[in-house]
């Protein structure tokens, strides 16, 4: 039994609730099931010649510079082949070197994962890198792993996930692309789904991509409540500027998150393993011992919890005008935040050469391509809809089939070796639609800010 | 000797005209280099040493009182010698034209020297920004508003306040969101300047700050902050050039010595490895760690049993400390894969990891002989996140788990208590001296322990005490009065050996005045290591023993 299935299960239950669950989705979902790692390569030659949007890719990764032909000659790619062959510092000149080089049809080569690096100072040409070339560009990114979360997770841990802790990435994405925008100003934020546990962001904007390591790190560092080092045993964290804008906006997000999926969805309160949990974080042993009467004596999550919020609240009344009150005032918060609050890995995003993988690029092990999420419709992405590449392979077959009954139509290989169609357009024909319309659109606003800061530097020459 | 003329690439100018016209006020950007003159080596080392003197005052008296509080400024004026204070801090109201340019000239030429002194390794450079940065900002806190107005406008930091009517619009967010002591201070905030978050990043880390589309709303009052955080980039940058150059001409340069043996008088040892010899092998560790090692080492240690792996930057900081101890780079290689196999890592997964190991240790790469970090470096460094045990624990646990970490190791509730209380007023390192003096108080007896400034320095001065007949070297560079700066003429020995330096070129960092990115090289094949793992540990969930666990 193998992990892909797992996550299946668990995933079906959600699509039950679903309410418009086509037929043909159920066979998709049948298709995708399916996955097994051992034919990946075989599958991934398939997806880089049909689905990879190569054009989409290289307009992004070139941000505009149209006349500098080296630009994305500086980038470094990492690829990792079959059997864990690691290659370091991988450049293309060009869109067309990369789709050379990822279509070669020799299995011992073909990438099993893909990972985006910095660009450098010069071209890299070597697996050993030259010291005196040096990470100069990056976008800032953001790796928000599911696995950081385990001390405060009461249904999975580890590499699993299921409908009841994915939220938790929600509300990541939510309180993240709201500080990335409203306080810090960018506009160029690509949220990405890692094919398997978690999600990735890319901040693309040109201000973004220049930022020195101590800009890097304070922004993690602004956006960070929870920190490092009382691993094991969650501890209730300290917030002692609940009124600054940001924190305040982050608590009205992680109340209503607290409220609907733990309390509602999770019944936290009545959980054998979360109330304990939830419990010693009043850290106070007579308040402890007052809240467990209480609940003792009031059945339903959400009763529970109005009933510790009631205790809670009189408790810190009490606490006003003594020493003890600035750590309790906002002690219901706290919890609520030690709960479910993003855990940020410091590390990658402060450096500018950390790798991370890249966007439409395939999970190796759970064969789901790692697709773009709308951050304004962040609830409604289903990791477990996302398509695995057996599950692409399949409809899009499905596609030719159907377009051969009416009209004199080739293979899908036949297709793509004819240079008929791009995979962009191959893809709008599966499930990979609406991500290919994401990043498509991502990819026209970058271009339109490039447009208009041309456009501007003209106005300027014209004014000459 | 011309030493100025000797290091003419690095100061090639005519005389300059800046500061022609002497200014009143001390605070000093230190734009343009000094006059173009000749000065002997005499004079070149001794207005070094003064300057060190200054410099060694900010930081002990940083180590005891919070920058900005009045007892450190009472600490300042008391600790820093009339002379010195006159010349460095604050002149006297009352003096000749001529005292004031030998002051303003002295002042110039030893900050210059110093930058000479202190631009070619990281972590000297890292100490040297940091009291610079201190001594700027305590100048500029004596000035008064007119000043320092004047002072901002000649250093082309011209801020503009946040205009009326914007400010009435968001006056009450702006009240809840900027950081301040209590509510008299936040009623005073008044002005507010609008200036991009790029140059407020010491604000907007700790949120002092209210941000709006990447605006940072700066207060008046922490508008010192973003002026001394310019005056850091500043430095940094100036430093890295000037390392650069220095690297250039390192064969013909007479001065090279001289700058070593000053660099070495700052905070005494490096500790690369091979300097001290305990008898330390992978069998004995468990029992060092229970008597010698520092906390951060102890607990990345106790997580390498206990987890059998450590994430990138513990196998880093931790690794290093290893072979500042004297561990062989065979020990560190037998103890990393006997632990990372423990954890199920292949033997293939683990080469990346011995390349890791072997990059430490200067066999790899651009093979650098990497120093542990110091204390500094790890305070001030990546603050671990979740699932990192590396960094200072007095400075990363939150308060409740060091106080049962404290408890476990057997330190009584007074001493807990105390630790405690130093680490909540932001004395890390002397919250560290206290554990010390706590678990070696038998054998300390009523010897003065300075601060610790390095886990090195904390477990050799460990083993001098608990078993000195293990310690090759015996001369304690701790259990002493605070240092005078080393005297190159009178200590010609500690000039020999700074010179001879430790084996393999000292890492040197340029390109970029980013803090960490001299550590590239090793960082980026240590992660190798981490990425290649992190695929292994995927295709290791491929195991059908470990899919059967998993359906049990
Ligand atoms: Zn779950």
């Amino acid at each position: 039994m193998n992990d892909g299935e797992v996550e299946e299960s668990s995933g079906s239950v959600l699509a039950e609730r679903r309410t418009n669950v086509e037929v043909s989705d159920k066979a998709t979902a049948k298709a995708a099931a399916s996955f097994q790692p051992e034919e990946l390569d075989e599958l991934l030659r398939l997806y880089y010649q049909r689905f990879f949007p190569f054009q989409l890719f290289y307009r992004w990764l070139n941000y505009g510079h149209i006349n500098d032909r080296n630009f994305f000659g500086l980038r470094e790619f990492c690829l990792t082949l079959k059997d864990d062959v690691y290659l370091r510092y991988q450049s293309f000149d060009n869109q067309a070197k990369m789709e050379e080089r990822l279509r070669q049809k020799d299995p011992r080569v073909i990438p099993f994962k893909i990972d985006i690096g910095p660009i450098y100072s010069a071209r890299i040409t070597d697996t050993k890198l030259n010291p005196s070339i040096v990470p100069v560009e990056r976008e800032l990114i953001f790796d928000i792993d599911m696995t950081d979360y385990d001390e405060v997770r009461l249904c999975c841990s580890g590499a699993d996930i299921c409908g009841k802790c994915w939220p938790l990435m929600v509300l990541a994405i939510k309180i993240i692309h709201r500080v990335l925008t409203e306080d810090f100003g960018f506009q160029h934020i690509f949220w990405v789904f890692s094919g398997r546990r978690g999600v990735h962001c890319w901040v693309c904007d040109k201000k973004a991509r220049s930022l020195k390591q101590a800009a890097r790190s304070a922004i993690v560092e602004y956006l960070t409540m929870i920190k490092g080092g009382n691993v094991g045993k969650a501890r209730r964290v300290q917030i002692q500027d609940s009124e600054h804008a940001a924190v305040a906006k982050a608590l009205n997000l992680v109340r209503a998150y607290f409220l609907r999926h733990l309390v509602r969805e999770q019944k936290i309160m009545e959980s054998k393993k979360g109330l304990p949990k939830l419990l010693s974080m009043l850290e106070d042993e007579t308040l402890i011992a007052k809240v467990k009467k209480t609940i003792d004596n009031t059945h339903g999550s959400e009763k529970r919890w109005n009933s510790l919020v009631e205790e809670v609240t009189q408790f810190v009344q009490e606490k006003k005008g003594t020493p003890e009150y600035r750590k309790v005032r906002n002690m219901l918060d706290e919890m609520q935040v030690q709960f479910c609050y993003p855990r940020l890995d410091v590390n990658v995003s402060h450096g500018l050469n950390h790798l991370l993988k890249s966007p439409f690029s395939i999970h190796p092990k759970t064969g789901r391509v790692c697709v773009p999420i709308n951050p304004d419709f962040a609830d409604s992405f289903n990791p477990f809809d996302v398509p695995t590449v057996k599950q692409l392979e399949h409809e899009l077959n499905v596609a030719y089939d159907a377009a051969k009954n009416q009209m004199d139509i080739s293979t899908p290989d036949d297709a793509i070796e004819n240079k008929k169609v791009s995979p962009e357009v191959e893809a709008k024909k599966t499930s990979l639609k609406e991500s290919i319309i994401l990043f498509e659109t991502f990819v026209r606003r970058l271009e339109a800010s490039w447009k208009r800061q041309r456009d501007r530097a003209e106005d300027q020459k014209m004014e000459f | 000797m011309e030493v100025f003329g000797s290091a003419q690439k690095m100061v090639k100018r005519e005389a300059l005209t800046t500061n022609k016209h002497a200014p009143t006020f001390t605070t000093n950007f230190f734009l343009e280099p000094p006059y173009y003159e000749s000065i002997n080596l005499q004079e070149f080392e001794a207005y070094a040493i003064e300057r060190l003197k200054v410099l060694r005052a900010f930081e002990n008296v940083a180590f005891k009182s919070p920058r900005g509080s009045p007892e450190y400024a009472e600490a300042i004026i008391k600790d820093i010698n009339k002379d010195l204070r006159y010349r460095y801090i604050r002149p006297l109201t009352i003096t000749s034209e001529d005292v004031l340019l030998e002051n303003k000239r002295r002042d110039v030429l030893s900050h210059f020297i110093l930058r000479m002194v202190f631009c070619r390794n990281e972590e000297q450079k890292r100490w040297f920004i940091q009291q610079e940065v201190d001594l700027f900002r305590f100048r500029l806190s004596q000035e008064d508003a007119s000043t320092i107005s004047l002072f901002l406008k000649e250093s082309n930091l011209d801020y503009t306040p946040l205009p009326d009517e914007e400010y009435r619009n968001i006056r009450p967010i702006l009240e809840k969101s900027t950081y301040h002591y209590n509510n008299s201070q936040a009623i005073a905030d008044t002005e507010f300047y609008k200036i991009d978050f790029l140059e407020a990043l010491d604000s907007v880390r700790q949120r002092k700050v209210y941000l709006s589309q990447g605006w940072a709303y700066v207060p008046r009052r922490l508008l010192l902050d973003v002026v001394c955080g310019r005056y850091r980039d500043h430095l940094a940058m100036e430093l890295s050039k000037l390392s650069r150059v220095i690297a250039d001409s390192q064969e013909e340069n007479r001065l090279i010595p001289v700058l070593n043996s000053l660099a070495s008088g700052y905070t005494g040892s490096s500790y690369s490895a091979g300097e001290f010899e305990f008898g330390i092998t992978v069998d004995n560790l468990d029992q060092l760690s229970n008597e010698s090692f520092p906390l951060c080492a102890k607990n990345m240690h106790e997580h390498l049993r206990k987890d059998h792996h450590l994430k990138h930057h513990a196998r880093l900081q931790y690794g290093l400390y290893l072979k500042g101890i004297g561990l062989s780079m065979d020990d560190e290689m037998k103890l990393y894969r006997t632990e990372f196999m423990k954890g199920g890592m292949t033997d293939k997964a683990f080469k990346q990891h011995e390349y890791g190991v072997r990059h430490m240790y200067g066999k790899e790469g651009r093979r650098v002989n990497y120093t542990p970090y110091s204390c500094i470096k790890i305070i001030t460094g990546n603050p671990p996140g979740p699932d990192d045990h590396h960094g200072c624990p007095f400075r990363h646990f939150n308060p409740s788990l060091l106080q049962q970490r404290l408890k476990s190791y057997g330190v009584p509730p007074k001493g807990v208590e105390e630790v405690i209380s130093l680490v909540s007023r932001g004395h890390y390192q002397i919250a560290c001296t206290k554990y010390f003096e706590i678990t070696h108080k038998e054998k300390l007896e009523n010897a003065l322990v300075e601060s610790i400034q390095h886990p090195n320095q904390y477990f050799e001065e460990s083993r001098r005490l608990l078993h000195p007949e293990t310690v090759k070297e015996t001369q304690s560079t701790f259990l002493r009065k605070p240092a005078e700066p080393v005297n190159v003429m009178q200590n010609s020995s500690t000039a020999q050996r700074a010179y001879s330096g430790p084996a393999g070129p000292v890492s040197s960092f340029d390109e970029t005045a980013d803090d960490f990115l001299g550590d590239i090289d090793l960082d980026a094949a240590l992660l190798d290591a981490e990425t290649s793992q992190a695929t292994t540990s995927n295709s290791m969930n491929t195991d059908p023993s470990n899919g059967q666990q998993r359906a049990a």
